[in-house]
């Protein structure tokens, strides 16, 4: 304060008359007055600043006078450019003028930071870096390198890990052009201290021992001591208050005083002070509400402090509750009563008064919104079954609408629009229900007269004009205009003018309820960018970052195109960090280094699992007893490496693997991504080898490679140009015999493809709107490899409705067929027609993702002999579902119909819902059902349950492989009905898996 | 090798004089991305003599303090200019200039002798008053208004000190709360609101980048 003492009054006029001591600085400059300047120069001669901005910065000119303001002015206009640490200036006596110097030494910024060496984690190395404070283009100094010490040695320290050595290596040298210091830390971390027995001081009112044993800080059973860290410490601390609150002594407050080390022992001893406070004892008294919904909504708990704020927050959020469940009228009071020896007892006092139920919501004098434009925006809602049983009604909810419509209506011009309420009980002489009415008075709307627009010189003005919202006709509002502000200063930030700002006024409009808006633009100096300055590069090759960047010199600043290219360095994949920053954005210069500072991923990656299938997947590799499957259970280990960043180019290439019951697979992938330097090609090889038994009728081997380009036509739109060369052998036939030997050649297949995909969906893991397609057109023929000729065409259409506000329809259809080319066979030998697509290649499905109405891949035809599927050359599966919430917001049900089959040919293609005969499968096969779904991070978990109204009956060979191969052609009826029996596919299907269904 | 030594040094003594070249002005602090250079304090050093009616002390550690001082003006002037407080009007500061000038001097070409006397302008007292009363402002708005005396310690202080004090002053006489209540009050909030002037103060140090050039210092 003695800046205002100092200030503080004038003084008698003899004190003024004492005589002044004279300053050499006065001096000098006045001995220099008013001569002419001969010479500007600057020692170094090479400045951090471009000629031509230092000229334009400096007030001094040649040939003029010599001013000390302006030698005052220019030290200060340099300094603040951010350049320099130091600015002297001499002048020297030349003929009759002077010549002016300016002694600078330059200023230098933070770079890449880095934390190397033994480091004993926790912390870890990037803990360290941040733990600094040193950010990336901020302006560096000694003072700003001890604190990034003191700060770093802090948390070594909390870690307990005392004895650490911090060495900064500062390199001055490597991007000395840009004034740029980069830093490194070399830690030594010492060896971790351990906990010493805590020390408690206060009033505990329980067991030291007790409150020791609920700090954690000793291992289980040895009873060693742990030792320190941060995360220990703070649960310690925590496990002490909820030692407290399980006493009921909320109000208990644990604090740690010190924390000393003891080099000799290499202990830590932690000193906590406690105040257990008394026993709090919360009571609902006038509605029966159990121990965990007063700690829910009675903040005390959470808190761990018990003052009146929190109680009246306690007593809101039981009202809301209880209104929340049909007790409207609920009101709820606190009151403490007197601590009596170690107990506090504080009454919830709630009079819940009768439950109602919410059926009516009336609106009224709405003209310009229709009522259900009005119901969307409002948080009441009536009486539904399952979801609001009771309907959503409080006080505070009902406030909020109202505030909710007056907004509406507001920004859209309604300056005068008014809410009011009315509620009715006992609605329509219902007992225990109510009815709201909300009766808006909309008022005159306001409109925008004219629309002035001044200052606006530097950014394309027509585009901006565009893009408002308060153009003349338009509703006046405040939300508009504050919509027009960003749009504005977003264009002006992203042309370079980070200082341009905005300002608005409006008047009267020459007709009645019109307004005239004037929006005034300051746009401030432009700033552009001087350089890119990219560091941190150790494997990877500059040209690969430099065809990322977006921006170039000369380019406006502009915060949007740093952010994009910070993005997509990140797309590129191969850096773990990207720092983006503008070098001392603060400082007073027209042209800015933009800076990235990247930090490499590792080149390896590796990711373990573990999991399991559940299902009808089941069956043993030589019984012939269950064709459409039985329960199995097959547990599955995966394993994944990942070498990314291959040459520095941002290629990878990983391996995959995959090992269960049911299916061995590894899959080698070499990706190439921005294929021809293009961003929206992307490059992969792929070769698989696969060994599955995920089709019941027998196992396959597969071995295939794969070129693919996926070309990235728009937004929506990708289209993938993939060639795949193929060799698949199956084995454990469960067929007939005649078919044995055909059907297990193995078959090589080389196919060109393309498939097209058209994503408009507005959530690719739960959509709600949009359209989601592909279609997949392949050819195998001889000319490239294949010893099978055919064409394969898969398409399939996803579409999304939202009805309403909650509910969404889903549709899904999928068409398929294959067609065999240049393959005749003589009429009538359906072994020769099955071999003419091999049985690898053609369609299987049905299960949790395609057709509900079988288990997987148990759609289509079957082996008349053994019952067991074959797949088929054309399919179509048909699934719509009615999704809607059910419990709360994550717990979802879906209705669904699907229908639909895999069939023989498209020939055989048929809606038709019966089945003629044992031996025909060519019908559309339909399933109702219910589901449910529960929302994760990852995708709704869904378990569904379909009743499949018409499901295949087929004859099951009721013996040994051996025994069908031995029974000839047609081992069922009506040859020999005795060893045969019908069977059929299941009327209940039962499918768990992550993810909606389509 | 001695008579070199002193050849040398002497040399070096004299090259500047040689060279006439003097540094006439250079950074002595700065803050944030502004300067307080030598000529600022010198001047700052000046004015406030004038106005306490003190010889100038150019001494380091009168530099030294007025450094701290101005690095808190410096600090007050950015809150200033980047919350847009109201500024002191032109005629109210001319109005206050007169009134010294008036007060304290003969006329203005004794005013003008005393400003030549002591190496200063007109313009760096207006100055100092405009800042004066920019700064009584800023803390009148920043922190007099959440500065709260209660009532019970405008009472405590009444009874306590002031009617003891106005009692022996003039014994006998009627000593009523009233009277004293805006003057108890400013006493009492006085101290509060140089805390809070004094903790915004070292927080706005702690968060802005200062660096002092010591060798401009001396």
């Amino acid at each position: 304060m003695n800046l205002v003492r100092a200030l503080s009054g004038y003084v008698p006029l003899a004190l003024l008359l004492l005589a002044f001591a004279s300053s050499p600085l006065r001096a000098q400059v006045q001995k220099f007055e008013g001569k002419n300047v001969a010479s500007i120069q600057f020692d170094p001669e090479r400045q951090p600043l471009e000629p031509a901005e230092l000229s334009a910065l400096l007030p001094l000119r040649l040939q003029a006078p010599l001013r000390a303001a302006d030698i005052h002015d220019s030290i200060q206009r340099l300094f603040a450019t951010g350049r320099y640490a130091d600015i002297q200036v001499d002048v020297t006596p030349v003929g009759d003028g002077v010549a002016v110097t300016f002694l600078t030494t330059n200023a230098w910024f933070v770079g890449d930071v880095s934390v190397s060496g033994a480091v004993d984690s926790p912390p870890n190395a990037a803990q360290l870096a941040n733990a600094s404070r040193l950010d990336l283009g901020a302006p560096f100094s000694e003072s700003r390198l001890q604190d990034a010490l003191n700060s770093q040695r802090a948390l070594l320290e909390s870690n307990g890990l005392y004895g650490a050595k911090i060495t900064p290596s500062l390199d001055y040298k490597t991007d000395a052009a840009f004034e740029q210091v980069n830093i490194r830390f070399d830690v030594e971390s010492g060896r971790r201290a351990v906990f010493g027995p805590p020390v408690f001081q206060g009033d505990l009112k329980m067991d030291p021992a007790k409150v020791t044993a609920a700090t954690k800080f000793r291992r289980w059973l040895i009873h060693t001591w742990k030792p320190v860290t941060q995360t220990r410490l703070r649960n310690g601390m925590g496990g002490v208050r909820r030692l407290y609150q399980k006493a009921d002594r909320y109000e208990a407050s644990v604090t740690l005083d010190s924390l000393p080390y003891d080099s000799n022992t290499n202990r830590a001893t932690p000193t906590f002070r406690i105040d257990a406070g008394p026993r709090i004892r919360l009571n609902a008294v006038g509605a029966k509400l159990s121990r965990k919904e007063l700690q829910t909504y009675v903040p005390v708990f959470q808190e761990h402090s018990v003052d009146h704020d929190l109680l009246t927050e306690g007593a809101r959020r039981l009202t809301d509750y209880l209104q929340s469940q049909g007790y409207f009228d609920a009101q709820v009071q606190y009151a403490r009563q007197p601590t009596a020896g170690d107990m506090a007892v504080i009454d919830y006092q709630i009079d819940a008064g009768d439950r109602h139920k919410l059926t009516h919501i009336g609106i009224s004098g709405n003209k310009y919104f229709d009522a259900e434009t009005i119901r969307e925006r409002m948080l009441l809602r009536t009486a539904s079954f399952l979801q609001f049983p009771h309907g959503r009604y409080s006080a505070s909810l009902l406030s909020r609408d109202e505030a909710s419509i007056v907004s509406l209506y507001q920004s859209n011009g309604f300056r005068d629009v008014k809410v009011t309420h009315r509620i009715v009980d006992t609605y329509r002489g219902r007992r225990d229900t109510i009815a709201v009415f909300l009766d808006i008075e909309e008022g005159p709307q306001y409109l925008v007269g004219s629309l002035q627009v001044d200052g606006m010189e530097h950014v394309d003005r027509s585009t901006v004009l565009g893009q408002l919202s308060s153009v003349t006709g338009q509703p006046f509002s405040e939300a508009n205009i504050a919509a027009d502000r960003d749009v504005i200063l977003a264009r002006y930030f992203a042309q370079g003018f980070p200082g341009a700002t905005f300002e608005w006024s409006m008047t009267p409009g020459a007709q009645a309820n019109r307004v005239d808006v004037r929006y005034r633009i300051n746009e401030g100096q432009p700033q552009f960018v001087r350089q890119v300055v990219v560091t941190g590069l150790r494997l990877t090759r500059p040209a690969l970052v430099d065809r990322s960047l977006e921006l170039q010199p000369g380019d406006p600043l502009s915060p949007t195109a740093i952010g994009d290219t910070q993005r997509r360095l990140y797309d590129l994949g191969v850096f773990a960090k990207v720092d983006a920053a503008i070098q001392d954005p603060d400082g007073d210069t027209t042209s800015k280094y933009v800076l990235y500072d990247l930090e490499e991923a590792r080149p390896y990656s590796v990711a373990a699992g573990f999991g399991a299938q559940l299902g009808r997947i089941g069956g043993c590799d030589t019984c012939l007893d269950a064709p459409a499957g039985t329960t199995g259970f097959s547990p599955r280990v995966s394993f994944d490496v990942t070498r990314s960043n291959l040459w520095g180019v941002a290629h990878s290439v990983s391996l995959r693997t995959r090992v269960s019951t049911i299916d061995q697979r590894a899959i080698l992938t070499y990706s190439w991504p921005r294929f021809l330097r293009r961003d929206s090609l992307n490059l992969s090889f792929t070769s698989l080898f696969e060994y599955s038994k995920d089709v019941v009728t027998f196992n396959s081997k597969r071995e295939e490679a794969s070129a693919q380009v996926s070309q990235r036509l728009s937004k929506t739109f990708t289209l993938l140009y993939r060639f795949t060369y193929r060799q698949v052998a199956v084995s454990d036939l469960k067929v007939t015999q005649f078919l044995i030997g055909q059907l297990s050649q193995p078959v090589r297949v080389g196919m060109p493809s393309l498939n097209l995909v058209q994503d408009r969906r507005d959530d690719p893991i739960e959509p709600h709107r949009g359209v989601y397609s592909t279609l997949d057109v392949g050819l195998s023929e001889r000319i490239f490899g294949s010893q099978r000729s055919f064409l394969r065409v898969l398409a399939r259409n996803s579409s999304y409705y939202p009805l309403g506000k909650k509910l969404v329809l889903a549709r899904n259809t999928e068409l398929g067929v294959i067609h065999a080319l240049n393959y005749e066979c003589p009429p009538g030998d359906s072994a020769c027609v099955l071999n003419s697509i091999p049985l690898p290649e053609r369609f299987f499905g049905g299960g949790g993702t395609s057709m509900r109405g079988f288990a997987e891949n148990q759609a289509g035809q079957r082996d008349t002999g053994s019952g067991f599927p074959l797949g088929g050359t054309a399919l179509l599966f048909n699934q719509t579902e009615l999704r809607f919430p059910l419990f709360g917001s994550d717990i979802g049900g879906v209705l669904f119909h699907d229908f639909g089959n895999i069939f023989s040919s498209l020939n055989g293609f048929s809606f038709r819902t019966g089945q003629n005969g044992l031996q025909d499968f060519n019908y559309m096969v339909h399933a109702v059902g219910l589901g449910l779904r529960y929302k994760t991070p990852v995708g709704p978990v869904r378990a569904d349950l379909a009743y499949v109204v018409n499901p295949p009956y087929f004859y099951g060979f009721n013996g040994t492989p051996q025994q069908l191969l031995n029974a000839g052609l047609n081992p069922c009826p009506p040859n020999a009905p005795n060893q045969c029996s019908v069977q059929n596919s299941g009327h209940v299907q039962f499918f768990i898996s992550i993810g909606q269904t389509f | 090798m001695r008579t070199a030594i002193q050849t040398g040094f002497a040399a070096a003594l004299a090259l500047p004089l040689l060279l006439q070249a003097e540094v006439v002005d250079r950074i002595a602090v700065s803050v944030g991305n502004a300067v307080v250079t030598t000529s600022d304090l010198d001047r700052e050093i000046r004015v406030t003599a004038f106005l306490n009616g003190a010889p100038p002390d150019f001494s380091a550690a009168a530099k030294r303090a007025t450094a701290d001082r101005m690095v808190e003006q410096q600090l007050i002037r950015r809150e200033l200019e980047t919350n847009r407080y109201p500024m002191p009007s032109a005629a109210d500061v001319a109005n206050a200039v007169d009134k010294f000038v008036r007060d304290h001097f003969k006329d203005v070409a004794d005013y003008g002798r005393a400003l030549a006397a002591a190496g200063i302008t007109a313009q760096d007292v207006t100055s100092e008053v405009e800042w004066q009363r920019a700064l009584l402002a800023f803390v009148e708005a920043r922190f007099r208004l959440g500065v709260e005396v209660t009532e019970r310690q405008i009472e405590d202080y009444f009874e306590k000190v002031v009617k003891p004090a106005a009692l022996a002053a003039h014994p006998g006489a009627d000593v009523s709360l009233d009277d004293y209540r805006a003057e108890i009050e400013e006493t009492l909030a006085g101290p509060l609101v140089d805390k809070q002037l004094d903790d915004w103060l070292a927080e706005a140090r702690e968060r802005t980048d200062i660096a002092y050039h010591d060798e401009a210092l001396q």
